[in-house]
């Protein structure tokens, strides 16, 4: 193995995001990631590497990989154990923004893999919904320093903070309102069980999953917070009991189920304003544009189901297709995993208030803004719904295109389509600038016009732009 | 890497020695979230309560299996992550290799 040593590289930058675990953290040493493992983990880390658990993982495709490296670039050489390369993951996307479907199968996955760690004697330390990502379409987990030992009379210490990262959401995003996802936001540890079951209507205290592992599961938190002790006889765990736990989570989390659909945007290619002749026009357009802007990653505002991302994945982009509706994200990533695509990842994403930094300092959950990869940028019949249905003026617009990409593919909507006369319909036009010429006059203080080609059969206009 | 496993739990360390449950020295050292004491104890009984069908389900699901003439499924649940697209390659070695 050759590697730098830590004298000839830059000094460590450890992740803002990493500091809860007294097992190891992550950090970057000249924009490379590591994982340092801290020698308080010695025994357990070993326990896992002689049962061959995480190379079971990895070669399933279910934990991250990673390379051993010399431990001379730890970050904090005392306490290190080892230092591991992983392999950067394709995107670092957060639960609140992930669709239904998303959550979901990152709850399966840890079920999964904390059923797959007890066989072998050894238990999951946390369940955080943080410790997966989706990586070539599918969730896989990134902490390789969750699982311990199991003693098999211990309750599963990770239970409350699995119901609470993933039970608790689910249910209320599919029996409450698919929306109240992004609570998650407000509660980056999980949302508290007490408010899900409040919010929770009557009737899921007749599931026999939701009423246990919310319902009552909220009113034994009161009970025992009030008497502060966890000096509560119970009876041990136990092989067979903690099995039972299991499937029983396992069980409410497949029991709950939410179907796409019914909304706006999920239905918009059914409702598509374009004729067969402009929508064929625009993919060809659209397609040409991708090709001549070139790079590897393109974010697709406004990408809906996700019928121009499958035409960046066509020409080998890695796409993020971000989109403010839930049903139209889910119906996409539906539509991607019975498809095994691998390189369109579908997020919610509310342009006009998007992901904010969370957590301490405000630095643990990167911001939308501060995460972007792009090389292109497509904003498709995106600027219409910003400009008129939000009043966010055509030159802001064009300044967070600016900084989220060196290129950026734009339609202007003008205001004779039925879409905007639509948008227009209920309310005064008070756009005096919303126009062709407004809209160049607004792009050109970030970007130069490299192509504009009108779609045929209609009065829309593709603009591909490069950042000056 | 070296380093051997201590006993996970010593006899003195038994958390229900005395009938009530307390985290182990184990559990003291490596636990870095909060359980929450009544996560604790509510996960026991639901568990306790989920054994019955929970067996029932097990035992039938084997009856069946051997009806058909397959061979006994485990009393564990499946899992469900699909096989693993994109076997390792060779030349990337692991942490354990």
């Amino acid at each position: 193995m050759t590697t730098p040593s830590a004298r000839e590289t830059a000094a460590p930058a450890r992740d803002p995001g990493s500091f809860r675990d007294p097992s190891g953290f992550v950090f970057r040493r000249d924009g490379v990631l590591y994982r340092q493992v801290n020698r308080v983990f010695a025994e357990d880390w070993q326990a896992a590497l002689d049962a061959g658990l995480l190379r079971r993982w990895q070669e399933s495709g279910r934990l991250v990989r990673h390379d051993v490296m010399e431990t001379s670039l730890a970050a904090d050489p005392e306490r290190a154990l080892a230092v591991l390369r992983p392999e950067p993951v394709d995107f670092v996307s957060y639960p609140y923004e992930w669709t239904f479907g998303q959550l979901k199968d990152a709850a399966l996955l840890t079920l999964d893999l904390q059923e797959d760690a007890e066989r072998a004697g050894f238990t999951l330390r946390d369940a955080s919904a943080y410790n997966v990502q989706f990586h070539r379409g599918r969730p896989i987990l990134i902490d390789s320093l969750s699982v311990e030992r199991l003693d098999p009379a211990e309750p599963w210490s990770a239970y409350r903070q699995f119901c609470q990262h993933f039970v608790a959401p689910l249910a209320l995003m599919a029996r409450r309102d698919v929306r109240l996802g992004l609570m998650l936001r407000d509660h980056l540890d999980g949302i508290p069980l007490d408010l899900a079951s409040t919010l929770l209507p009557a009737r899921t205290r007749l599931s026999v999953g939701l009423a246990s592992h919310v319902h009552l599961h909220a009113r034994a938190q009161r009970r025992f917070a009030r008497a502060g002790s966890p000096s509560r006889r119970t009876a041990g765990m136990g092989p067979t009991r903690r099995a039972a736990l299991l499937d029983s989570l396992r069980r409410t989390v497949d029991g709950v189920r939410w179907s796409p659909g019914g909304t706006e945007w999920a239905d918009y290619d059914h409702q598509s304003p374009y004729s067969d002749e402009s929508a064929r026009a625009k993919e060809a357009t659209v397609e040409a544009m991708l090709r001549d802007a070139g790079g590897s990653v393109a974010w697709d505002l406004g990408a809906n189901v996700g019928r121009f991302s499958a035409i960046a994945a066509g020409l080998g982009r890695r796409v993020m297709a971000w989109d403010a509706d839930a049903a139209a994200s889910d119906l996409h990533y539906r539509r991607l995993k019975a498809d095994r695509a691998t390189n369109v990842l579908p997020l919610v994403q509310d342009l006009v208030n998007p992901s904010p930094g969370l957590g301490w300092a405000g630095a643990e959950r990167a911001a939308f803004v501060d995460r972007s990869d792009a090389d292109v940028v497509l904003a498709l019949a995106l600027v219409h719904h910003l400009a008129i249905a939000n009043n966010v003026p055509l030159e802001a617009i064009a300044s967070l295109l600016a900084r989220l990409g060196p290129n950026a593919i734009v339609e202007f909507v003008p205001k004779d389509d039925p879409m905007v006369r639509r948008l227009l319909g209920s309310r005064r036009d008070v756009f005096a600038d919303y126009s062709q010429d407004g809209f160049e006059r607004a792009f050109a203080t970030r970007f130069r016009t490299v192509a504009r080609v009108p779609i045929a059969g209609s009065t829309r206009v593709l603009y591909r732009l490069e950042r000056t | 890497m070296t380093g051997r496993l201590p006993p996970q739990v010593a006899h003195g360390d038994d958390p229900r020695a005395d009938g009530v449950w307390r985290p182990s020295k184990l559990m003291h050292l490596l636990a870095y979230i909060d359980p929450g004491s009544g996560s604790l104890a509510i996960q026991a009984v639901i568990a306790s309560a989920m054994v019955v069908p929970f067996v029932l389900r097990s035992q039938i699901k084997r009856g069946v299996s051997r009806l058909r003439g397959h061979s006994p499924v485990a009393p564990t649940v499946t899992t469900t992550a699909p096989e693993s697209a994109t076997p390792p390659p060779d030349d990337v070695p692991l942490a354990h290799s």
